[in-house]
């Protein structure tokens, strides 16, 4: 416990804080730049059981933000080798690297052991499977997206409180939203937005501050500018999703979206 | 009533500016966004949301704020 003797020192974490961390489990899913640093903090303060899922491989172009990765690591699997380097960050913890894609066959048995779920993808589809899943299995999850120089933070589906669909209904058409490949996105912005995520994991984890559930605070680096803004809860929107199979959800997604007129 | 519209994320670049001062004619949300789309053709294309007084609003709402925010969903990570 020498370790977390910092977080020790905060009477808002003390021993019984400290102890809450090592028994909690969390889920990131995307280690990518969001969850490079994010990976990094929660494995420095000792979560005690990390799984992470990506199916993609480090390439040259990550290195300008995934600071978790090193040049050796071109090629290899992004899960795997993200395993490899927070173990030897802290080897007193548990992490489990799950090289797959996440889909609507594995979501739910992935996610079911975890008590939070962190969301670093970079693409609307996988962003509603993590919705719908947590959703179905009750569990809150950290929300962070990026484009160039702003970011959107929030917790969905925390005690009770309001999910993604109930800010975005349906997914965007494809090609609609650039991602950071096609858009570019200034390195140190995912840093930032994936620090908050670990914030937000440690202050659920620990029951302090204020979660940001029900809010979505918009950041843009170029201005500093920081707002806030409230949405409430579709809870029949949230009564389908339960009903729903989640294979049957991603498709009518699909086929909605693309009937869209446009 | 003058508004400052403030735009966030790809909607910068498609209507070409980041804030804008508008003497709106509308009443609600929804004649806000008929404006928007008559003003800026390619908006009609994208899922946006709208928020005035920090909390996002539905179509029906009256303008009531003369700082509107005006924004997409973000995909990067």
């Amino acid at each position: 416990m020498k370790r977390y003797s910092r977080h020790i020192a905060l009477s808002e974490v003390g021993l019984l804080g400290q102890l809450k961390i090592s028994e909690s489990k969390v889920l990131v899913i995307g280690a990518g730049g969001l969850g490079a640093p994010l990976l990094l903090y929660l494995t420095a303060a000792g979560i005690g059981t990390i799984g992470i899922v990506d199916f993609d491989t480090v390439s040259l172009s990550n290195l300008q933000r995934q600071v978790l990765f090193r040049e050796q690591d071109l090629n290899l699997n992004k899960a795997d080798i993200a395993k490899a380097r927070l173990r030897a960050r802290n080897s007193e913890i548990n992490i489990t690297s799950y090289p797959v894609a996440l889909s609507t066959s594995n979501a739910l048995e992935i996610l079911k052991t975890y008590d939070i779920v962190v969301d670093c993808t970079d693409n609307f589809r996988t962003r509603y499977l993590i919705n719908d899943a947590c959703v179905k299995l009750n569990k809150p999850f950290v929300f962070a997206a990026i484009y160039k120089f702003e970011g959107q933070l929030s917790v969905f589906n925390y005690a009770g409180g309001p999910t993604y669909r109930c800010l975005f209904p349906l997914p965007p058409k494809a090609g609609e939203v650039p991602n950071c490949e096609e858009a570019g996105v200034l390195g140190v912005l995912p840093g930032i937005l994936g620090a908050y995520q670990a914030n937000e994991v440690l202050k659920i984890i620990l029951n302090i501050g204020e979660v940001l559930s029900g809010k979505l605070v918009s950041i843009n680096l170029l201005t500093n500018q920081q707002k806030s803004f409230q949405f409430k809860k579709n809870k029949p929107l949230i009564k389908q999703v339960i009903q729903e199979e989640l294979s049957y959800i991603e498709l009518n997604d699909c086929k909605i979206t693309h009937e869209k007129k446009h | 009533m003058d508004v400052t519209l403030t735009y966030y994320g790809k909607l910068v670049e498609v209507v070409g500016k980041s804030q804008e001062l508008i003497d709106v004619q509308a009443i609600t949300l929804r004649e806000l966004v008929l404006w928007l789309e008559n003003e800026y053709p390619d908006l009609k294309k994208l899922s946006l949301k709208i928020a005035q007084n920090n909390a996002i609003g539905e179509l029906e709402d009256k303008i009531t704020s003369k700082n509107i925010d005006i924004f997409p969903p973000f995909s990067g990570g």
